[in-house]
């Protein structure tokens, strides 16, 4: 099927091809007739100038001895040769390139070189214009031009051999085959020339064949050409569409990046970029700022410089660990001073680098808020105490002072019975007691009510003294809880700790709960700050009583429990406050440690207890999480690692909650 | 339109041409007056009869264009007799003219011409004493002084070539006879106008 359609193309080519060939023939052809007219044109006037001049040198004037006149040679040459001139001219001019206008010419042509012979005196070196003519007709490519132009030169030979044979072979007389032979020289030249423009026409027909497979070649090429050059337009638009789309991107990107860069160095956290090997790649002014160096100081060195040991020494697993999540570690200014910083890393791969981003925040200013906010969260525990406390110490007071108004009133009677007993001790010594003496020593010690003092006296001795070493122990508690100057950690029995918070919080969940404890004796001491430590418990059993306090709010029955206890867990020392309160509803679990979160009515939380605990967990390298059943209680647990391992820095395990409540 | 104009001008062209060929060829064709040449030799020319051999004179106007044919066929005549005849040129110079007037090329082709005297006749005078009124006259005389041939030696007006004169000149001197002992002369008038107008 494809070969039938190739052979039938080929043959439509081969024929297009032909037809186009025979166009172009007749094309050139006609450009060479009508540029050969001109041509003729042209030499007819140069004849026709030619033949008058020959006429005006040869035979200018005609004698009739001293007078003469123009020669009829000169009025020959001007109308008959401007006749012979005229005649193809304008047929040349209205019609060149037309058959009739070249037979014409040729025509003339001849007749032309018979005057010109005549104008020359009939030399016979001038009917060499005769073969010229026939040449220079030949340049049409015609050979019927020839034929015409021959037949005009055999009929003159021979109508002038005929009539006046002189005039043309220069004899009297003239047989047939003298105009058979110059004929014959005639026909001789014109074999010559017939076959030359023969071969010439065929030439130009293999031409024409050539230039046409050439044009369709050309034409094919051009199509091929004109399709590539649209594909290529339609490229170059595409790519200048391209182009502007990458210059406006470009521009963006520049923007972008300009924004990008003002906003990296105008940042108020520090960031700095790190390769895999640990060197800095480029860092922000506040990142400069925050260590003390200048910009250029800290490019190409290695972030060692910048984090102490331990993390500066293994970067790579500290990296690796950063990336995990936020830590908060200690930088090394310039000046070797330490400070808190938070650090966050990300990872980033550009063009095939292996680069961490780390954002780094000195926590100095945070730190220092912090400890102040647990400062004024102590101070504002303290003063949610300071009233419970009051009482909790009122009571024994009360009673102390009233024993001891009692024993100033026992005293009083003893006092006047002391006087009885002076005086008869100093009768005694005179020897002269006597009965009102006695009476009056008797009557006294009635009025002092002897016995009655003697048992009620030490009584409220031993009362007064246990209410003095219940406000001793109570301030006692208060002591230990605060733990004033305690900022080095130190080991702590947590069940003595818990013991000194539920005292200090005893006024807030006497009254709504039982307090249980299970304490586990053979757990370790921990390595803590014990008053962080007991901000945390305490939080955690107000927390608890709130909560049963809520519980018994809506229920309306008897107390609750709370239970505190510690326990050992792997490796750490794990304390948990367990209440039957309310419980935390399920949604805003995720929440209750965010700082300023609470569920509490104003003026009864300030939402910073458990922010406050995590914190202070987190900084004990422990965790805090919480398991509630809403409606059924709450259970925190703080778990603080056994072992003391200051400056390690441990993932934040955050465990939680879907099993909870 | 235009094709009408050019088929006028055509056919304005072609009458032209034919009436320019037929004229031109009468023209050529018309033989100038044949005068009346003495049978003997005239007495009182200038020129002197060669008692030896045969005397040709050529009375010829220095300025015809057709004598210029006339010319060359003396010489081509002068080539093939080869010093058979003594030959004369007489050419016409005007009475009131210089010398220098009959100076023409045909003076010099004829005075290059071996065998050939060259004559001014002023006024014609002595021409005249041969007949000659026609430019390209030629007479021949022979020894005694008789009359040979008088004539033209060109076929027709300024056409060089074979020509009856010339063939009839040869055929004497060779054989003695000829076809013919006269022929038209064609050439410029020898004669002013109203010298003709007088004849």
């Amino acid at each position: 099927m494809s070969n039938t359609h190739t052979v039938q193309e080929t043959s439509r080519l081969s024929d297009e091809c032909s037809t186009r060939a025979e166009e172009l023939l007749r094309d050139h052809q006609q450009t060479i007739y009508v540029r050969t007219d001109r041509m003729f044109g042209c030499l007819m006037v140069l004849q026709f100038l030619g033949g008058v001049v020959t006429a005006y040198i040869v035979s200018p004037l005609t004698w009739a001895g001293s007078a003469s006149e123009p020669h009829i040679h000169v009025w020959a040459a001007i109308f008959l040769g401007g006749a012979l001139t005229i005649l193809p001219l304008s047929l040349v001019i209205a019609f060149p390139g037309k058959a009739a206008s070249r037979h014409v010419i040729g025509i003339c042509q001849m007749l032309m070189s018979a005057l010109l012979i005549h104008l020359s005196g009939g030399r016979i070196e001038t009917h060499f214009h005769v073969f010229g003519s026939l040449a220079f007709l030949a340049v049409y490519r015609d050979w019927r031009v020839l034929l015409s132009a021959t037949i005009v030169v055999a009929t003159d030979h021979v109508v002038r051999g005929i009539f006046w044979p002189q005039s043309v072979y220069g004899v009297l007389t003239a047989t047939p085959w003298r105009s058979l032979e110059h004929a014959a020289w005639v026909i001789f030249e014109d074999v010559f020339l017939i076959v030359a423009i023969r071969q010439n026409v065929l030439e130009m027909k293999q031409v024409a064949l050539h230039r046409a497979r050439l044009e369709m070649t050309n034409t094919l090429v051009e199509a091929k050409v004109k399709d590539r050059t649209a594909e290529l337009e339609q490229v170059n638009r595409d790519l200048e569409v391209e182009i502007a789309e990458r210059h406006r991107a470009e521009k963006e990107a520049n923007s972008r990046q300009e924004r990008l860069r003002a906003i990296f160095e105008s940042a108020g956290e520090g960031i700095v970029t790190i390769d895999a090997q640990g060197v800095i790649e480029s860092l922000n002014a506040a990142a400069a700022r925050m260590f003390g160096y200048r910009e250029d100081e800290l490019v190409g060195q290695n972030v060692s410089l910048l984090i102490p040991p331990p993390e500066g020494k293994q970067h790579e697993n500290y990296i690796e660990s950063c990336l995990r999540t936020d830590r908060d570690v200690e930088g090394k200014r310039k000046d070797d001073s330490l400070f808190p910083l938070e650090l966050a890393v990300s990872e980033v791969h550009i063009a095939g680098m292996h680069l961490f981003t780390a954002i780094i925040r000195d926590l100095t200013h945070q730190k220092q808020l912090q400890c102040e906010l647990a400062q004024a969260q102590k101070l504002e525990s303290v003063g949610q105490l300071a009233a419970g406390i009051a009482h909790e110490i009122n009571t024994p007071i009360q009673y102390v002072g009233d024993n001891t108004r009692f024993l100033e009133e026992a005293f009083g009677g003893l006092d006047t019975a002391w006087d009885g007993f002076d005086k008869l001790l100093q009768a005694a010594k005179e020897g002269h007691i006597d009965q009102p003496l006695l009476a009056e020593v008797e009557a006294a010690l009635l009025r002092a009510d002897i016995e009655y003092l003697r048992e009620e006296v030490p009584l409220a001795i031993e009362q007064s003294l246990s209410g003095i070493g219940r406000v001793a122990k109570i301030v006692r508690a208060m002591k230990e809880f605060s733990h004033p100057g305690a900022e080095e950690k130190c080991l702590v029995n947590l069940a003595d700790a818990l013991e000194t918070t539920i005292t200090v919080a005893r006024n807030e969940w006497k009254y709504v709960a039982e307090m249980v404890t299970e304490f586990d004796p053979e757990l370790p001491e921990v390595s803590c700050l014990p008053g962080e430590l007991n901000q945390v418990f305490l939080n955690l059993i107000v927390n608890a009583a709130h909560a049963i306090g809520d519980a018994l709010g809506e229920v309306g029955v008897e107390k609750g429990t709370i239970t505190v206890g510690t326990r050992r867990h792997g490796e750490r020392a794990e304390v948990f406050v367990r209440d039957t309160g309310i419980g935390i509803p399920k949604k805003i679990q995720d929440r209750i440690f965010d700082p300023f979160f609470t569920t509490k009515e104003v003026g009864k939380g300030t939402g910073q207890g458990l922010a406050i605990a995590r914190s202070v967990v987190d900084k004990h390298g422990g965790t805090i999480h919480c398991e509630s059943t809403e409606g059924q209680g709450t259970t925190f647990f703080v778990r603080l690692p056994l072992k003391a391992q200051e400056n390690t820095v441990e993932a934040h395990e955050y465990e939680n909650t879907d099993s909870l409540r | 339109m235009r094709v009408a104009a050019v088929v006028a001008v055509c056919i304005g062209c072609a009458v032209v041409i034919a009436s320019g060929v037929v004229l031109l060829l009468q023209y050529e064709n018309a033989p100038g007056d044949a005068g009346d040449t003495p049978s003997q030799w005239p007495r009182g020319s200038v020129l002197a009869l060669d008692a030896t051999r045969p005397t040709l004179v050529v009375c010829a106007h220095p300025r015809c264009p057709c004598t210029r044919a006339t010319i060359g066929e003396l010489e081509r005549l002068m080539a093939r007799l080869q010093g058979k005849i003594v030959s004369h040129v007489l050419f016409f110079t005007p009475s009131d003219a210089p010398l220098q007037w009959a100076r023409t090329d045909l003076w010099n082709s004829a005075e290059r011409i071996p065998g050939v005297a060259v004559h001014s006749d002023p006024g014609g005078i002595d021409a005249r004493k041969f007949g000659a009124v026609t430019s390209g006259h030629t007479v021949l005389y022979s020894r005694g002084g008789d009359l040979m041939f008088h004539g033209g030696i060109t076929g027709s007006r300024g056409h060089a070539g074979d020509n009856a004169g010339s063939l009839a000149i040869e055929s004497l001197l060779r054989d003695g006879v000829a076809d013919r002992t006269q022929t038209h002369v064609y050439g410029c008038s020898l004669l002013d106008q109203h010298l003709q107008d007088g004849d």
